[in-house]
């Protein structure tokens, strides 16, 4: 992340950055406010990222203890949110490749059973089995919507989560995941069309979503 | 977007994100508007990635668990207090290692000690609190160190309560860190997490609460005897346990000296009640011992209760006539005699030396008239073990059949009958007996010359023939009602 005079003016603005100065001169108590108002947004961003709620929390003490480790090297050039997420993002990287590699092993030791398949084929074979368009429950619908998340690259993904949970511009999100906001939107873009393809079920015309769902 | 294609160039998911995401610049998206105005299908598209975008909304986002601020805070501490000691590294090398080169000449093991004893220590508080960390729940259950002493002075909890599992934990002294540090690098990963959920729980009391834990640990470190306190708290955390919800909140309420002294009153009604219930290895113990002092006994009685005694064929059912004759309360021609009449202190010590050894020790805490009742409480139970539980006849003879025949047919009420006729044949026969048993407190053949029991007023008359057997579902289907 480059830090200019005018990148760290921006990031001035935001009171969080201001705490996180206080965590580089030693205040404890800045850290801790800072864990709080941050925890539930990043446990819930990397639960969806990797889709286990233990390696979550696990990964965001990780995240907090880097963010701390790193308090002496700080310098304002993002919002706050902006660099918690970019640790994020690394540390959700590294944890997410290294369970891949140990799928590879467990999956090369398995004997060739049933193909399980990704989490895009286990939502197209159940997209179109719900075809046509049925009344849904909740909760079937959420579990969809998670299948459908996970259906996408974890790129896509973090962009997605960062996006729409985060609410951070294509500027930001290109900060936190080291891409250009032009790879950004791409990378959106690929992401809403994939999702839309696998919800499609419930896309039907006349469905608002969030609405006719509701208990 | 440029002008010249505005309105013919066909719009990539990739614009139509964009817009939705407000990352389009503001006259692409006017002119994106204008086309939407007349276009249905590129609506179409632009709904159907809002309505996936809006699907997102469904996805739970739980807060992080409970303690995860406390638990990140801590280990952020833990990572300073290592990264202190990193920073202090190259000092305390050189430090280290001149010392060991010095001890090493002298003593190479005493010079290993003498440096771990100086290195700084990231887990401090967690080793200095591991000891209390391991036996919260026991240490909360105790005031302080009075009311500990007070019950180690009135003598409870001294040894394992028979009925009690002995709690594990030792006692780790204050002075050893080192011995807690071992025991927790000895732990396995669930004892590990374990250890993690106490100190959560510790973490989760108020101050003063925590201060009074440390409190105790210290008062019992400083105490004359320790391990036997400890060991006391611990015995008396398992008992208070098992303990009915209500007398633990009773006791919960009194004062420490009364406490004590309802403790106190409590284990010996427990003793009571658990001397007083036969178990199958004491059952087994009293059934050897009997035979043994059978003939002996016999031979105390009066005469006419001897020669009916002596009537019977083995001396199985010997042993039961005498049985049921020391515990009935009936009486029939005035001769009585006790177990303790006919048996003398040393055949009762032989008994209590060959008990298992909680019940020895619950039967020494008794004098010998107490003693005595209790044996005389275990007869009937060995007797029900014996007799009625075990054998498809037991103390019947052939000739008692008839009489049982009686007794079902005119003794049992509605309810028992339809009971009894519900069960596999065998177990009815059995419970037949047990309740024969239970009311005329011995098979008819003890009793000559009395007749079997008689219709109750009430109950209803004869339902079958009295000469024919009382039958279970497995051989004959009962009589119409």
């Amino acid at each position: 992340m480059v830090v200019t005079e005018s990148s760290t003016r921006r990031a001035l603005r935001d009171p969080d950055v201001h705490l996180m100065l206080e965590v580089r001169e030693g205040s404890a108590v800045a850290f801790e406010q800072l864990v709080a108002r941050y925890q539930d947004r990043l446990v819930a961003v990397l639960d969806h990222l990797v889709g286990d709620r233990d390696q979550a929390e696990d990964l965001a003490q990780e995240v907090f203890l880097r963010v701390y480790r790193s308090r002496q090297r700080y310098q304002p050039g993002a919002k706050f949110a902006t660099w918690l997420f970019t640790i994020a993002n690394n540390a959700a990287l590294n944890a997410l490749r290294s369970r891949a590699r140990r799928r590879e092993v467990n999956l090369a030791a398995r004997d060739s059973g049933a193909f399980r398949g990704s989490p895009l084929d286990r939502m197209l074979q159940a997209s179109s089995s719900q075809m046509p368009a049925r009344q849904f429950d909740k909760a079937e619908l959420r579990a969809n919507v998670r299948l459908a998340l996970e259906s996408l690259s974890e790129r896509q993904r973090m962009a997605v989560l960062l996006c729409k949970f985060e609410g951070m511009s294509y500027t930001d999100i290109a900060q936190a995941m080291d891409l250009t906001p032009k790879a950004v939107k791409s990378l959106l873009a690929r992401a809403r069309a994939n999702l839309r393809e696998v919800l499609a079920p419930y896309l039907e015309e006349g469905h608002r979503p969030g609405t006719e769902y509701d208990e | 977007m440029s002008d010249h294609h505005a309105n013919t160039e066909p719009l990539s998911d990739e614009q139509l994100v964009a817009y939705l995401d407000g990352e389009m610049p503001s006259a692409d998206a006017r002119r994106l508007e204008a086309r939407l105005a007349d276009d249905g299908g590129l609506r179409s598209r632009l709904n159907a990635l809002d309505r996936t975008w809006q699907l997102l909304d469904q996805l739970e986002t739980d807060a992080a668990g409970r303690g995860f601020t406390r638990t990140t805070l801590e280990m952020v501490a833990a990572a300073e207090e290592a990264e202190r000691s990193f920073t202090a590294a190259p000092r305390r090398r050189v430090r280290r290692a001149a010392l060991a080169a010095a001890l090493l000449l002298a003593a190479g093991m005493a010079g290993f000690l003498a440096v771990a004893a100086v290195r700084p220590d990231p887990n401090r508080r967690l080793l200095e609190d591991f000891p209390i960390l391991e036996n919260l729940e026991r240490y909360r259950a105790v005031d302080g160190i009075d009311f500990l002493t007070a019950l180690h002075r009135a003598g409870l909890f001294q040894e394992e309560l028979p009925a009690v599992e002995e709690p594990p934990g030792e006692w780790v002294p204050v002075a050893s860190p080192d011995a807690a540090r071992e025991r927790i690098a000895a732990m396995d990963r669930a004892k590990k997490e374990q250890l993690r959920r106490w100190r959560e729980q510790f973490a989760a009391l108020d101050a003063d609460e925590q201060a009074r834990l440390r409190r105790l640990y210290h008062d019992l470190a400083a105490a004359r005897e320790p391990e036997t306190l400890h060991a006391v708290a611990l015995r008396y955390y398992e008992w208070l346990k098992a303990l009915p919800p209500i007398a633990r909140a009773e006791l919960v309420e009194l004062s420490p000296a009364e406490r004590v002294e309802r403790i106190e009153n409590l284990l010996a009604r427990q003793s009571r009640d658990r001397i007083r219930r036969l178990g199958a290895e004491e059952a087994q113990v009293l059934g050897a011992w009997l035979s043994e002092v059978t003939d002996q006994m016999i031979e105390a009685l009066p005469e006419s209760a001897q020669a009916r005694i002596r009537q019977e064929a083995d001396s199985q059912r010997r042993r039961g006539a005498l049985l049921m004759f020391l515990q009935s309360s009936r009486s029939s021609d005035g001769v009585r005699r006790s177990i303790d009449q006919v048996l003398g202190e040393g055949d009762l010590a032989e008994l209590r030396a060959r008990l298992p050894e909680s019940t020895r020790l619950d039967l020494e805490r008794h004098a010998i008239p107490e003693q005595w009742r209790i044996v005389k409480g275990w007869i009937p139970q060995l007797v029900r073990h014996r007799f009625v539980r075990r054998g498809p006849r037991g103390l019947f003879s052939e000739t008692d059949e008839r009489t049982l025949v009686e007794f079902f047919e005119h003794e049992l009420d509605d309810a028992e009958f339809d009971r009894l006729l519900a069960l596999p044949a065998e177990e009815m026969q059995r419970e037949l007996r047990r309740l024969y048993l239970q009311r005329s407190k011995g098979p008819p053949s003890w009793r000559p010359g009395t007749p079997g029991p008689r219709p109750r007023p009430g109950l209803r008359p004869s339902r079958r023939p009295p000469q024919e057997p009382p039958s279970g579902p497995g051989r004959s289907p009962p009589a119409p009602r």
